[in-house]
């Protein structure tokens, strides 16, 4: 069943149609390299001695809406795991940074999914119905709001008129509720103190994203001017409901996508990749 | 796709999900031929709603000049372009809907504002179109000239396409009112629904990185009570209450009567497909083809039918109940020269007459000597 699936989602992200189960099935997966240490891993050096495995990337076309030309073609991965973290460098080009959602534009996104029942195949495309999968996605505006406080209009729009009088700030906190939106409801997208720039969420499907209650993961990201390197990093036990174990010694499967804001990339108009064995080396 | 019935159009049309109407649904009628624009609605709304962090740029209602005002820039032409100059020139439209049109790959034929495109709010002000007037010309009803304000806010549509755009159903419609809403909780400020909307009335708040939209100001409605914009209208061009469709309209509903009884107001861009529940009261002073454009079969009779108000009494009785209480009228009665409105458990929220007294006074003053000039 694993190799027949594996086979399938590899002959749908466009390398050769001839490829066998058993080629599919011996295909590179990702090893993560022991390093020493506690902690989250946020330094780029950490993965000096791990190799990089060239994933590709096909547009995501199975549902609506969709883009059949997604900027990213391909994204170099790497794994290292130290005491009781894991972390990966996803790396790809990139000669736009897009660090701030603007009105009419995008940041850049990176993810990372793992089945939450290790070793499992669910749907490569954000899961399926019982086949539950947790999903760490970095994104470059809240990698910004992390490294530079959060976003204002004036940073946004310089040269634009904006009023310095909001109800909120002149009324009392039972009251600026309404007036603060979604900041008030505590949807994460809107949190003003933000502390990571990875949200740590879980899927069955498409359109059931749903921020998971325990929230693991942090990143750290540099762009050289022509490419995106991006760390992200999580404790190897699964904390909380819905979470992915990477137990030193088992192995799992991953797979990615990649949003280049440019392009108006965002939701489901992304490119990703389909699954990769991921063994997380004892 | 599922097949669901727009009587707008006059026909069943794809739509991503199945019919469901609410229980009842939110409707207001705006009489072009009074606004002023003087933005009393667009800065209670503002005051009201989005005086917040990133709301800066947004109206959730605006009143922009015609032909050439818009907010944001182009936003009917563009999707007019888009899908194609197809007028609702019968009953039944011949054209496809936004629905039908969507490209390959995606729900609706939308397009993406540009930053620039919100800029200017008030383009086009007072920019009149129409022929050059030479010397001799006088005027004439549809004018040589002409310009007219169109306010607007969510139209709440039956079949939204902001709801349909999104990918993650954190749009939705409330059962007992059809008020559309965007749930804050669960929106990812993916901005399908500002792309997806043809009338650019869903917004993104690149601070809180969600998007937002009017709410038909919904809590003022729970307690029977009409949302602020409409409240706000100094020019009582509005009348905020609930729509039928045509075969259960109710004569004493006072949005069913205009719409459906005299069919003196009507939707605006019907062609888009999504079915909006704000109609409109077509600009007398205008060419017909364009607002056969604009407000679909049966502008011209609208028109018609309004410029006989003054013989029909009851139509004139419910042009008077506009903006003539802060409740929601559900029910109205004419006794006489007088308007009656009745909220919805039947008391008595409104009394108009329908003609002001007046008192003709001779031209010369006996009393007093002297002679009234109607000058001063």
């Amino acid at each position: 069943m694993r190799r027949t699936l594996l086979a399938l989602a590899l002959v749908v992200s466009g390398l050769p149609a001839a490829a066998s189960a058993e080629e599919a099935a011996a295909a590179p997966g990702v090893s993560m390299v022991v390093v020493g240490g506690k902690g989250p891993i946020a330094d780029v050096a950490a993965f000096a001695q791990a190799p990089a495995l060239k994933v590709v990337l096909m547009p995501q076309v199975a549902t609506t809406p969709r883009n059949p030309a997604p900027a990213t073609s391909s994204l170099d991965v790497r794994a290292v795991r130290n005491d009781d973290h894991a972390g990966f460098l996803l790396e790809w080009d990139d000669d736009s940074p897009d660090v701030r959602a603007r009105i009419d534009g995008f940041g850049d996104m990176v993810a990372v999914q793992l089945p939450v029942v290790a070793g499992t195949l669910p749907a490569p495309f954000m899961g399926n119905k019982g086949g539950r999968v947790q999903i760490l996605q970095w994104r470059a505006d809240w990698q910004t709001d992390v490294d530079k406080g959060a976003v204002t209009m004036r940073e946004l729009y310089p040269n634009a008129y904006a009023s310095d009088f909001h109800h909120e700030d002149h009324l009392p906190a039972a009251e600026a509720v309404a007036y603060r939106g979604a900041v008030s409801l505590g949807n994460p997208m809107s949190d003003r103190q933000r502390t990571s720039s990875v949200q740590d969420l879980m899927a069955e499907g498409f359109g059931s994203l749903t921020p998971r209650q325990t929230q693991a993961a942090s990143g750290a990201a540099s762009h050289d001017g022509k490419r995106w390197h991006v760390v992200i990093t999580r404790p190897l036990e699964g904390r909380g409901e819905s979470a992915a174990s990477l137990a030193p010694g088992t192995s799992t499967n991953i797979s990615f996508a990649v949003w280049n804001g440019s392009h108006r990339e965002v939701g489901a108009r992304k490119a990703w990749a389909a699954w990769v064995p991921l063994a997380v080396v004892k | 796709m599922s097949r669901v019935h727009n009587w707008q159009i006059g026909r069943e049309m794809e739509y991503p999900y199945e019919g469901a109407r609410p229980k009842r649904q939110f409707a207001a009628v705006f009489d072009t031929n009074k606004c002023i624009a003087c933005q009393s609605c667009s800065l209670a709304c503002k005051g009201a709603w989005t005086s917040g962090r990133g709301q800066e740029y947004m109206f959730w209602n605006n009143v922009e000049s015609k032909p050439y005002g818009f907010f944001p820039l182009g936003w009917d032409v563009k999707t007019l372009e888009k899908l194609g100059v197809r007028d609702q020139k019968g009953p039944v439209y011949e054209g496809r809907t936004l629905f039908e049109a969507a490209p390959d790959g995606e729900r609706v034929l939308g397009y993406l504002p540009e930053d620039s495109d919100w800029t200017f709010v008030n383009v086009g002000e007072d920019d009149s179109a129409g022929v050059g007037i030479d010397r001799g010309a006088f005027f004439e009803i549809p004018h040589m000239q002409w310009m007219f304000y169109l306010a607007r806010i969510c139209n709440h549509c039956t079949y939204p396409a902001c709801l349909a755009s999104c990918p993650r159903q954190s749009i939705y419609k409330r059962p007992e009112d059809g008020v559309v809403l965007i749930d804050q909780t669960r929106c990812r400020g993916y901005r399908e629904c500002v792309k997806g909307c043809p009338y650019k009335k869903t917004f993104f708040n690149p601070v809180t990185k969600v998007s937002e939209k009017c709410i038909a100001c919904y809590p003022r409605i729970e307690e029977g009570r009409i949302s602020t914009c409409m409240a706000a209208c100094i020019g009582r061009i509005r009348l905020q209450g609930f729509v039928s469709t045509p075969e259960n309209a109710r004569e004493d509903n006072p949005i069913d009567f205009l719409v459906h009884v005299r069919k003196v107001a009507r939707p605006l861009y019907p062609q888009f497909g999504t079915e909006p529940n704000v109609y409109y009261v077509p600009p007398i002073h205008v060419p017909a083809a364009f607002l056969g454009q604009m407000f679909g079969h049966g502008a011209d009779a609208a028109v018609k039918a309004y410029r006989g108000a003054s013989e029909d009494k009851d139509l004139l009785a419910v042009f008077t109940l506009f903006g003539s209480c802060p409740t929601l009228i559900h029910r109205f009665r004419r006794e006489g020269d007088v308007a009656l409105g009745f909220s919805e458990d039947g008391t008595e929220v409104a009394r108009v007459p329908l003609y002001e007294p007046s008192i003709i006074r001779p031209f010369h003053d006996a009393a007093r000597g002297a002679y009234r000039h109607n000058t001063t």
